[in-house]
């Protein structure tokens, strides 16, 4: 069947609008993700995810610090109480904390009333008549002092001081200083407030929203020269996800104008420029797709990573049109390049198809998303696109074989040359090999400011870090408390030794049932307290009357029902125990967070051996996951490298033909890995994502010279394609290069790199001569 | 320097007139905290007795008080209860025998920040920060007047029920504190040169 041309063109253009509104629909119905959380690795035991995801999606991650600075103190103390009020009023938030609150709140009254089961100073010998006497003689002398008024209202009722240590307890990390009431940093003149969304961390929308009210609210409370720091894990997961919003889009825009443009120019007719489009909008919906159906979403990150395999995508509809002779039916062009084609796309999928089994679900959403691209980008050039452009009769304008060509190719005289390059780079890499990097946390799009902000705030509020923590696990809220009971000592001990500066830990605050009942049992009977305290008072001048609250008190505290977690109602006690207590599908959680750790081994060490507790080194974690992934990459990439052979041995028909098509990729491979070295890359597991990438685009170059090329005219059409397909890689993932997201970037600058390379090294090695 | 000693004494005296020259006015807020926000120092000696319901019997102390604008104030206990107490700005230093000095924030103890405001912003002549912890009522003349604090923080009030100080002139003569607990303790000052 023969189509007119102008037929032909309208077929053309309605394929490509069918592909490009398939590629509307896929990403239309995907749901995108930019959560980074979902890019990363979950933990290697039940345990370790639980505690990740409770880090990541937990309490510990709805913790916003906050800080204000830029005025003397008291205007600061001011404006952070305006603010607190503020940010109280617009409910989006569960806790609000500046410091203000708790010695005067209900707070107190509740800490006050229930002293005798939460105090730690509720003894058995803090009841004895020698013990009340000596407390009395106390309250006698201070009720001569200046003190009197505080000590009338509250001493008498609590001569035996169980309150006091309750309060410090309960005030606050004791590294904060407080100004007019308000938290401030000791070092330096800013003032510090804690809260804590409604929203979970993983909500991002709702950390939207929660962040818009902070600022606003600080806006209303600010003066002009005051402004606000703000820090935690949702700030850094907005922050991450703007970023790496704004490099995939920046990235994907930019790009593909350039490409346009670079096509528009070498085929001087927006046909073309359509007809090469489709396999590549055809692959890109067939990609989203298969993501999306495989792991139920497509990551940001994916999806920019994705669009620019655009670049590498579009080199096969690029081929085949830039190789195919004005006229030519599609049994001649695939006759001369079909099969070096097929040859390309076998060897770079079985190349990635590694990858698709990695337990990372970032690297397997990579994995999947590129393998998939590249094998429908084929199948469309071959199947789609090479009807339509005989039918529309599309094909570069046939200029010869140029003078330039031939004083080019006699370049190849000195290829021996190029062994000097390829030698210093395997020293390079033999010598001085890239250090692999293991830290998960330089894959965050999170600047490292902001990360010290993070710390220097941490230090300063005396919030627990959540790189380290220890946790129990247990059947009741009971067991929990139990055990975490019996780590306090060795707890206080580190805190002794300065191995940390102190310990976020429940029991702390709320006592075991049985502590209680251990305290209330310490409680003497009505008519013994009575008697000891009219012994005790003797010789005093303190009326009969005087300590009748006193007795109340303790005769209240001995009938009333243990305290459990659900009865610390005041707002900022249980914003304080919710993070460190909670119960999760049936079971209990105790968490033990330290603050200021700075000997995480001697932490590590203390409770390691404590039964029932799990030390989790969240940075150490990730480390480890990374590490075994990254040992897990290397070896699928090994495994895709054999396949990879194994196919181009039987496509080459024999191995005598190999070393012309491997030695120029393995060229490119060192000087690679030697410039990434030379320039203090630390390789992540993203780069040897890139590697295998970059591989498989310097299979097409390596395949397309190494042909046995006809004629001049032939081997111009090469070179010619080669280089344009080279310059759309570049055209991508150069720009990638530039991606503030560390992931991106290092894809970029790897692959840019590497096609460079590659395409030097295939022109100078694999390509022939004119043969006869 | 020469200067502002010689505008200092000039508008001493100018301050001082009213009480000066007639005793039987009647006598406005505003002109009793100007005059009082003259006196850059004072020194005094004080009787204290806290009527305590406690106790079955009035604690008795003595000792020296010590002011010096515009905020910064001593009382000095004698044995046997020996005491020290500094406050300045917004930090309190209360020093007992046989124990290391406390240190306050005033602004963590409203009660106690209420007590030492109604004395220090009366000597200050501070209105302003009379008025933001008390409503103030003044009775009286120039020679003898009372002025009555009422605390108007609630979580003040339920410490404190009523502030009364006394003076003649620029000088303070009794402070008396009743709590809401029905506790009392007058202060009875005597200035030192």
């Amino acid at each position: 069947m023969r189509f007119l041309p102008a037929a032909g063109r309208a077929r053309l253009l309605a394929t490509f609008a069918l592909a490009a509104l398939l590629l509307a629909i896929a990403l239309g119905h995907g749901r995108l993700s930019t959560d980074i959380a979902d890019f990363l690795p979950q933990g290697q035991t039940e345990a370790a995810r639980f505690m990740l995801e409770q880090v990541r999606s937990g309490p510990a991650a709805t913790l916003v610090l906050l800080a204000i600075e830029g005025l003397p103190p008291p205007e600061l103390a001011a404006i952070s109480r305006a603010f607190a009020a503020r940010l109280d009023a617009s409910g989006v938030f569960r806790l609000v904390a500046n410091g203000a609150g708790l010695a005067n709140g209900p707070e107190q009254a509740f800490l006050f009333h229930n002293r005798y089961a939460l105090s730690p100073a509720v003894r058995p010998e803090a009841f004895t008549e020698a013990a009340l006497r000596a407390d009395f003689a106390r309250l006698l002398a201070a009720l001569a002092t200046s003190a009197a008024p505080l000590i009338s209202v509250y001493g008498l009722a609590d001569p035996t001081a169980a309150f006091p240590p309750l309060l410090r307890l309960w005030a606050g990390p004791g590294n904060l200083r407080v100004v007019d009431g308000v938290w401030f940093a000791r070092d330096r003149d800013r003032a510090l407030l804690i809260v804590r969304t409604r929203a979970s961390g993983v909500d991002l929308a709702g950390q939207r929203q929660a962040e818009a009210t902070i600022r606003a609210a600080f806006g209303a409370s600010a003066k002009p020269g005051a402004h606000l720091l703000m820090s935690g894990p949702a700030v850094f997961a907005l922050a991450a996800e703007r970023t790496i919003r704004g490099d995939a889009e920046t990235v994907s825009v930019l790009s593909a104008l350039l490409v346009l443009a670079l096509l528009a120019w070498r085929f001087q007719s927006p046909l073309a420029l359509a007809a090469v489009l489709i396999p590549v909008l055809l692959s890109s919906a067939a990609a989203v797709v298969a993501v999306q159906a495989a792991f139920g979403q497509v990551h940001a990150l994916t999806l920019g990573f994705g669009i620019t395999m655009l670049g590498v995508g579009l080199d096969y509809p690029v081929l085949w049109i830039g190789h195919r002779r004005p006229g030519e039916a599609i049994a001649a062009t695939a006759a001369r390049i079909g099969r070096t084609l097929a040859l390309s796309v076998t060897a770079a999928a079985l190349g990635l198809a590694g990858m698709l089994f990695s337990a990372f679900p970032g690297l397997a959403e990579l994995g999947l998303f590129a393998l998939v691209g590249l094998v429908v980008a084929a199948l469309a050039t071959r199947l789609v696109l090479a009807p339509l452009v005989v039918a529309a009769a599309i094909a570069p304008a046939s200029r010869g074989a140029p003078a330039w060509l031939l004083r080019l190719e006699g370049l190849r005289r000195f290829r021996a040359w190029t062994a000097l390059p390829i030698a210093l780079a395997a020293l390079v890499v033999i010598f001085h090999p890239p250090r692999l990097e293991r830290d998960l946390a330089r894959l965050s799009p999170v600047p490292q400011a902001a990360l010290d902000l993070d710390t220097a705030l941490r230090g300063e509020a005396g919030a627990p870090e959540v790189a380290r923590l220890a946790f129990i696990e247990a059947a009741t809220e009971e067991a929990v408390l139990v055990r975490e009971e019996a780590l306090l000592p060795a707890l206080d001990a580190l805190i002794d030794q300065g191995a940390m500066g102190g310990v976020e830990i429940a029991a702390r605050y709320l006592p075991s049932m049985a502590t209680q009942a251990r305290r209330r049992a310490a409680l003497p009977p009505a008519e013994v307290l009575a008697a000891r305290i009219a012994r005790a008072q003797a010789g005093m001048p303190f009326r009969a009357d005087a300590f009748d609250r006193f007795q109340a008190d303790i005769a209240n505290a001995r009938a009333a029902p243990p305290l459990r977690l659900a009865d610390i109602t005041p707002n900022l006690l249980a914003a304080r125990l919710a993070p460190l207590l909670f119960a999760h599908a049936g079971h209990w959680y105790g968490v033990i967070a330290p603050t200021e750790l700075a000997a995480p081994a001697a932490f590590g060490a203390a409770l390691a051996t404590a039964p029932g507790v799990r030390v989790l080194d969240v940075a150490g974690e990730m480390t480890a996951i990374v590490a075994a992934y990254t040992t897990q990459a290397w070896r699928w990439l090994a495994l895709g490298a054999a396949m990879a052979l194994g196919a181009l041995a039987i496509g080459l028909r024999g191995l005598a033909a190999l070393p012309r098509v491997l030695g120029p990729i393995v060229a490119a491979v060192l000087v690679t890995l030697a410039i990434l070295s030379a320039a203090g890359v630390h390789l992540s597991l993203f780069h040897i994502v890139a590697l295998q990438l970059m591989i498989g685009v310097a299979l097409d170059y390596a395949l397309f010279f190494a042909r046995r090329q006809s004629d001049d005219e032939e081997r111009a059409r090469t070179f010619r394609t080669l280089i344009l397909c080279n310059a759309m890689t570049l055209l991508t993932f150069g720009l990638l290069a530039f991606c503030r997201t560390p992931l991106l970037q290092g894809i970029g600058l790897t692959v840019a790199v590497g096609v460079v390379a590659a395409m030097v090294f295939s022109f100078l090695l694999a390509g022939r001569p004119a043969s006869a | 320097m020469r200067r502002r000693a010689g505008s200092g004494i000039f508008l001493l005296i100018l301050a001082a007139w009213p009480a000066l020259a007639g005793s039987g006015e009647a006598l406005t807020i505003g002109a009793l905290m100007a005059q009082l926000g003259t006196v850059t120092e004072s020194h005094a000696r004080f009787e204290e007795t806290k009527t305590l319901r406690a106790l079955s019997a009035p604690v008795e102390t003595s000792g020296t008080l010590f002011y010096r604008r515009p905020d910064h104030l001593e009382k000095i206990t004698f044995p046997p209860h020996s005491e020290q107490l500094v406050v300045e700005g917004g930090k309190l230093r209360l020093s007992l025998p046989g124990a290391a000095p406390q240190e306050f924030d005033l602004a963590r103890t409203p009660p106690i920040a209420a007590l030492v405001e109604a004395i220090r912003a009366t000597l200050a002549g501070d209105l302003a920060a009379l008025q933001r912890n008390y409503s103030v009522g003044l009775d009286g003349n120039a020679a003898d007047w009372h002025l009555t604090l009422v605390p108007s923080d609630p979580e003040v009030a339920r410490f404190l029920r009523a502030a009364r100080l006394s003076g003649t002139g620029r000088e303070l003569r009794e402070v008396s504190f009743t709590q809401a607990n029905g506790d009392t303790s007058v202060m009875r000052i005597t200035p030192l040169p």
